[in-house]
């Protein structure tokens, strides 16, 4: 009876995972969507897809108390979280600030408030 | 009801190292997000990425991530049978994804665009290697549990061995996706 039930979170989580993977794929070949608004959708469905696949996959929702795998997961997550955010903003920053151009340092002189 | 505690520590040990694993390949997605348009006179990711190859090695990464799910309740159910069918469908899929990720490789070399010629390749190939050498791992480690499992019969080792390699693969297909969306999809 368990093995049934098993074998059937295993088929769900596959065919959302399918489901999930194909959505993604056919919004960016049609171009459905685009620019910020393209790259937001294909991260809200990565992340649906990582939530299927822990739920359906890893079981990591079912762990029995104390839930010490989430707990590992969920702090992993938060250092990946501030890397990750962290070195765009850093690099993009400094990317911007570095734009040695004429044109580039009148931009950021106006942007910034310190035109003459 | 000791076995069963020691298992449970193997298994929080293996997690572990998958998510120190997983933060190794965070900070390579960050490399990679932040060199992505540093293309150096090379080609972007646009012009060089074929979508329906990369949607079709997606595809069977997940088929083989859920053969090898059902390879372990087969052999929680002790049916050798379907256990081996499992795994050899696992190890067939596994080895053809890893061989359309190489052929990938040696496309982008064959017409020059190697990791020398930008910030972008560097990464990228960096990343994507990284994946595909996790995966040359898991095959092999695939391999010896065949071999194993050919000389004994489904003991409770097997399937602690099984159940660590399925984690493994599972973990595996979930950093494709990855890979899937941020490099190629959004590029």
């Amino acid at each position: 009876m368990k093995n049934t039930s098993e074998t059937n979170s295993y088929i769900i989580g596959f065919s959302l995972a399918l489901l999930l993977t194909l959505t993604a794929y056919f919004t960016v070949v049609n171009n459905f969507l685009d620019g910020g608004i393209l790259v937001a959708a294909i991260m809200l469905l990565a992340f649906l897809q990582l939530f299927v696949q822990a739920s359906f996959f890893l079981h990591l929702w079912q762990e029995k108390n104390p839930r010490w795998n989430l707990l590992v997961f969920l702090s992993t997550f938060s250092i990946i979280v501030l890397v990750v955010i962290g070195s765009l903003w850093i690099m993009n920053n400094l990317d911007y600030r570095h734009d040695n151009t004429h044109e580039g340092v009148q931009k950021i002189l106006e942007k910034e408030g310190f035109s003459r | 009801m000791v076995e069963h505690k020691n298992n449970d520590k193997t298994f929080l040990g293996f997690w572990i190292y998958l998510m120190t694993d997983l933060i190794m390949f965070a900070v390579l997605f960050a490399t990679f997000a932040v060199l992505r348009n540093n293309t150096f006179t090379g080609p972007s990711g646009e012009e060089i990425f074929n979508l329906p190859f990369v949607l079709a090695e997606t595809l069977i990464l997940l088929t083989s991530s859920f053969t090898c799910g059902l390879a372990v309740l087969a052999a929680r159910k002790g049916d050798k049978k379907q256990l081996y069918s499992w795994l050899l469908g696992t190890l067939f899929l596994g080895f053809a994804f890893l061989f359309m990720e190489l052929s990938e490789f040696q496309e982008l070399i064959h017409e020059g665009y190697t990791w020398t010629k930008s910030a972008f390749l560097s990464s990228y190939f960096t990343l994507i290697g990284t994946h595909g050498l996790h995966i040359a791992v898991g095959l092999f480690w695939l391999i010896i549990l065949l071999i194993k499992l050919s000389t004994s019969e489904i003991n409770s080792s097997i399937i602690r061995k099984l159940t660590l390699f399925s984690l493994f693969w599972h973990f595996l297909d979930i950093v494709w996706i990855f890979i899937f969306s941020i490099v190629y999809l959004i590029a």
